[in-house]
């Protein structure tokens, strides 16, 4: 409880106070930039810390990374671009929404949602760091690649109707992650002699293509202008978001999003891809999905704040950056002094109690600030599409190029885009094939590590948690093919009784 | 039918192309572990699988009176060249060397310029100076992210470094 209040004390000073207010609106804007992850973010933000001091400099970075996530999702409502690669499941739900009309109440469950997501792993980290922590420690690469495999199993959860064509998408993102040099090895893969896909497929230009430039392209052919059509400012208010009928889903979302933000490697894109799945799954009418529901808004959403709270975890006490933001700050914190690993809740208790002080803070302002920064991008749709599509395409470009500086990447989104149209057209799934691309490297290099360390697949199911992450994974992979078939037989049987 | 096949079809050229070239190329196995190809190769293989399984199902779902190449026939030159949708994409994909070429500002202007007018704009001034606005609105706003934008070749790419000593605020 000491530890608590601390870390309460630290931030609540003025001085820190106006850094983690910087903090949450840089990194709203920040996050709402596409080409600028989160990761990139953090970095941006980096330098203005070498002046201040290390309490509120790692309170400031705290604030920046969580706003970025937060961020994201603006323009994946409002435009169908994922600011961050974690929106992605976003604009799933959340365009569609403001398609129907309600951008207003899509920007409003998004932003108070993640703020949610954020405070209840921030919380959840304060009484349970220690434990939770243990609990990490257990996941080996055998236990890590059947959570890569649970979230690929999910798939299919995606778009029920074409499971065929939902797993070759997939499928087809898996490929996409197989490019540049292997984890393992070094050898290249794939890359057909060029030294700019060496490095792998970047997954904002795939995103962003995908994405955002179909959704231009589909506006030209329809020659739909969104600024003279029912989408303004007069129905963007954000008022009636019915979070109380969605407690279940934000509570479910916010528990999967702090568990996968532990996982070491793992992170928020995974947790928003999981969380939106697993309620599809739950849901009564899963038909719904994809199509503006607003649970989904809430399940991307909650569960990728939450996973930030959860990254911290592995960071801070075990000294393991999680993701690339992770590692950013954990540079930060050790120019700053700041020693990582099982000792530093015994010897600078004080850092970790400001992370997850910060981290409920910045949950609070996010609202406030993140709103505010909404209507104003809100304020965006009423330009004439034929001047925000241009520039719609234009940050695609610009967001593209960003990821890296390099050229190709614009090339990628171009190609993207153009087999986003053609998937469109044939009912196969834009958000199966980021999933395979965001999974595939974590699934493949835990599962060679996996056979390397148990000396084969059997090993695999040696670990207990590995064997049930399977077995559900199976479950979730085999039963829309099995499932009406005992549905089926299940009537069948009643009748006959 | 048919050009949902030939996309599929297409598919399954890569996923063929790329399965042969992991295979061809791949490294020597290491005893007690999967090897560089072999998860590549289950993706590429199930992949060309469900392709085909895919096609076979399109094909049977088809009415029989559907199974012909005539939608194939139909295409002009006229009717793709007609298609806003042709000229969106060939400008993206012309914006890829003049970005490298030109440099981010010349090529924006003239990426604005045509899109405005693929969105049915038609007044000069209309097209032209949103197209500055917008491309400029960009560039301060990345340059001073420290993200350099492409900037060309030649006496572009001075003009560019120029233009970023100008509107660069830190």
């Amino acid at each position: 409880m000491d530890i608590i209040l601390q870390g309460f004390q630290v931030i609540l000073d003025p001085g820190v106070l106006i850094y983690i207010l910087a903090g949450t609106v840089l990194g709203v804007v920040f996050g709402a930039l596409p080409g600028v992850s989160s990761a990139m973010a953090t970095m941006l933000a980096l330098p203005f810390t070498y002046t201040m001091g290390a309490l509120p400099a790692i309170a400031f970075l705290v604030t920046v990374y969580c706003a970025a996530v937060t961020g994201g999702s603006i323009t994946a409502i409002l435009f169908r671009i994922p600011g961050t690669p974690s929106s992605a499941c976003t604009c799933l739900d959340g365009y569609p929404m403001l398609e129907r009309g309600e951008a207003g109440k899509a920007l409003g469950i998004a932003l108070i949602t993640s703020a949610m997501g954020g405070i209840f792993s921030a919380l959840v980290m304060m009484l349970l760091t220690r434990q939770l922590a243990a609990v990490a420690l257990r996941f080996g690469p055998t236990e890590l690649f059947a959570v890569a495999f649970m979230g690929l199993s999910v798939m299919t959860a995606l778009d029920a109707g074409n499971a065929l064509r939902t797993v070759i998408s997939g499928l087809l993102g898996l490929g996409l992650a197989c490019i540049g040099i292997d984890p393992i090895q070094g050898f290249n893969r794939l890359t057909f002699g060029s030294i700019q896909l060496m490095n792998g497929i970047e997954m904002i230009p795939i995103m962003v293509g995908l994405f955002a430039v179909v959704e231009v392209m589909k506006q030209l052919i329809k020659k739909r202008d969104l600024g003279e059509g029912k989408i303004t400012s007069t129905n963007t208010q954000i008022k009636g978001l019915g979070l109380w009928k969605m407690k279940f889903t934000i509570l479910r979302s916010a528990v999967i999003g702090t568990a996968v933000g532990i996982l070491p490697g793992a992170g928020a894109t995974i947790a928003s891809f999981l969380s939106y799945a697993a309620e599809i799954k739950l849901s009564k009418h899963p038909e719904t999905f994809g199509k503006g529901e607003p649970r989904g808004v809430a399940a991307s959403e909650t569960a990728n704040n939450a996973a930030t709270g959860g990254s911290m975890v592995p960071l801070l006490s075990m000294g393991i950056p999680g993701g690339n933001a992770a590692a950013v700050m954990m540079a930060a914190m050790t120019i700053k002094g700041v020693q990582m690993g099982p000792l530093l809740i015994r010897t600078q208790p004080q850092f970790l109690s400001t992370v997850f002080a910060t981290q409920v803070l910045t949950g609070v302002l996010m609202v406030i600030i993140s709103i505010g920064v909404a209507k104003v991008f809100t304020k965006i749709l009423d330009i004439p599409y034929s001047y925000l599509g241009t520039t719609i395409l234009m940050l695609s470009i610009v967001g593209a190029f960003a990821t890296n500086n390099n050229i190709t990447n614009v090339l990628i989104m171009a190609i993207a885009a153009l087999v986003g149209v053609a998937f469109n057209k044939y009912k196969f799934s834009s958000s199966a094939l980021v999933l395979g691309l965001v999974l595939g490297e974590i699934c493949e290099s835990n599962l060679r590590r996996g056979v390397l360390i148990s000396k084969g697949f059997a090993g695999f199911f040696r670990s207990p948690i590995t064997t049930v992450l399977l077995l559900v994974s199976a479950f979730m992979l085999l039963w829309p093919v099995v499932g009406p078939y005992v549905k089926k037989r299940m009537k069948k049987e009643t009748k006959a009784a | 039918m048919i050009f949902e096949l030939l996309f599929n079809a297409a598919l399954l050229l890569v996923a063929v192309i790329c399965f042969v070239n992991i295979t061809l190329v791949a490294p020597e196995p290491i005893q007690g572990n999967m090897n560089a190809a072999q998860w590549p190769q289950l993706i590429f293989g199930l992949l060309a699988v469900c392709l085909v399984i895919n096609m076979v199902r399109i094909y049977r779902n088809t009415p029989k009176e559907e199974r012909n190449l005539k939608p194939l026939k139909a295409i002009s030159l006229q009717h793709l060249l007609g298609s806003r949708l042709t000229w969106a994409f060939v400008t993206l994909f012309g914006a890829i060397p003049a970005l490298n070429i030109l440099g981010f500002f010349p090529t924006g202007i003239v990426f604005c310029c045509v899109f405005t007018f693929l969105f049915g704009e038609r007044k000069p001034l209309r097209i032209i100076l949103p197209a500055i606005i917008i491309t400029l609105v960009l560039y301060v706003l990345f340059i001073n992210l420290n993200i350099m934008l492409p900037r060309g070749t030649g006496v572009l790419r001075s003009f560019h470094l120029f233009t970023e000593g100008i509107f660069r605020f830190r």
